[in-house]
């Protein structure tokens, strides 16, 4: 892997996408970075802009407490995760990795004490 | 592509609008949903799936809106953000969900609307794209469908801005390869 390779491209791609067909150089790299800047037309479908419009109108937005947006974000990164672990290609930053360990250390931590808990004999009796 | 400040403060007013009024909501609906819908598709090549995935994330954007804080990235932004999201969930359904994309049905008359379909010029590169692994495609459209600099496809797929460059350059090596000397 070439990071001067990586930095190179992009300022390829910048200059490309900023001075539109031959700023990117010549030959076959130049070929590529033509086709992929005149690949992408942006698409209209009215049908379906009018479809999803009316399919919006019914629909009654239900506005989430902070709370909920914070277990919908651990549930992301707990499905990231699996994505990962499953080897799709998802990346994941390390503050998700680290949450994540903290989330497991804690959990261990609680089931040991509950199984202690449950393991001694006084506890269970009382 | 690229939004200028004049453009992004019209972006700000408008999602403050949509804000104090969900009526003003279509304002956003109507300047974004031919790139949104265009994102999915590239990334599927499915009409009906771009379809459902550009609805659920316009379902997501009007349920997050009250939340929604200006940091001064585009809008456009958080709403690649949540469709490529809802793309990789799609992902993980059970192959029998998911939808290729079909030749134009020869006995249906296609709609103006839809002749860009039909028209379709690209689709080997199309279907190169399609068979990169799924970050170096969306870096890769993120960048010259959506026209943004690695820093902005950063913020969308939450990772530095080196990252982003190394996924284009895998995913432009991997299309090069693909595609042979004749793109």
């Amino acid at each position: 892997m070439s990071h001067k390779g990586a930095d190179h491209l992009s300022e390829s791609i910048d200059r490309w996408l900023g001075a539109g067909a031959g700023g990117g150089g010549v030959g076959h790299l130049a070929d590529v970075l033509g086709a992929l800047s005149d690949a992408f037309p942006e698409v209209s479908d009215e049908l379906a802009k009018e479809r999803v419009r009316r399919r919006l109108a019914g629909f009654n937005p239900r506005s989430r407490t902070p709370q909920e947006l914070l277990v919908e974000r651990a549930a992301d990164s707990v499905e990231r995760i699996g994505r990962s672990l499953a080897g799709e290609g998802e990346y994941l930053p390390w503050p998700t990795i680290a949450g994540a360990a903290a989330v497991l250390v804690v959990a261990a931590v609680a089931l040991a004490w509950l199984r202690r808990r449950g393991l001694d004999p006084a506890a269970t009796e009382a | 592509m690229r939004k200028t400040e004049a453009e992004l403060e019209e972006e700000r007013l408008l999602v403050e609008a949509a804000q104090r009024d969900h009526a003003a909501f279509h304002r956003l609906y109507d300047r974004y949903f031919d790139q949104i819908y265009s994102y999915v598709y590239y990334h599927c090549g499915s009409r009906e799936q771009a379809e459902d995935v550009t609805a659920a994330t316009f379902q997501r954007a009007l349920e997050d809106l009250p939340n929604f804080s200006w940091r001064g990235v585009p809008y456009s932004a958080w709403l690649y953000r949540v469709a490529s999201n809802l793309l990789a969930r799609d992902r993980r359904r059970p192959a029998w969900l998911e939808l290729k994309e079909e030749a134009p049905l020869a006995s249906a008359e296609p709609e103006p609307d839809e002749l860009w379909l039909v028209k379709e010029q690209d689709g080997e590169l199309h279907e190169a794209i399609r068979k990169l692994p799924p970050d170096q495609r969306q870096a890769i459209l993120l960048r010259f469908f959506a026209g943004m600099r690695n820093r902005e496809v950063g913020k969308v797929m939450n990772r530095s801005e080196g990252a982003i460059k190394l996924l284009v350059f895998r995913g432009v090596s991997n299309l090069r390869r693909e595609m042979g000397e004749a793109p």
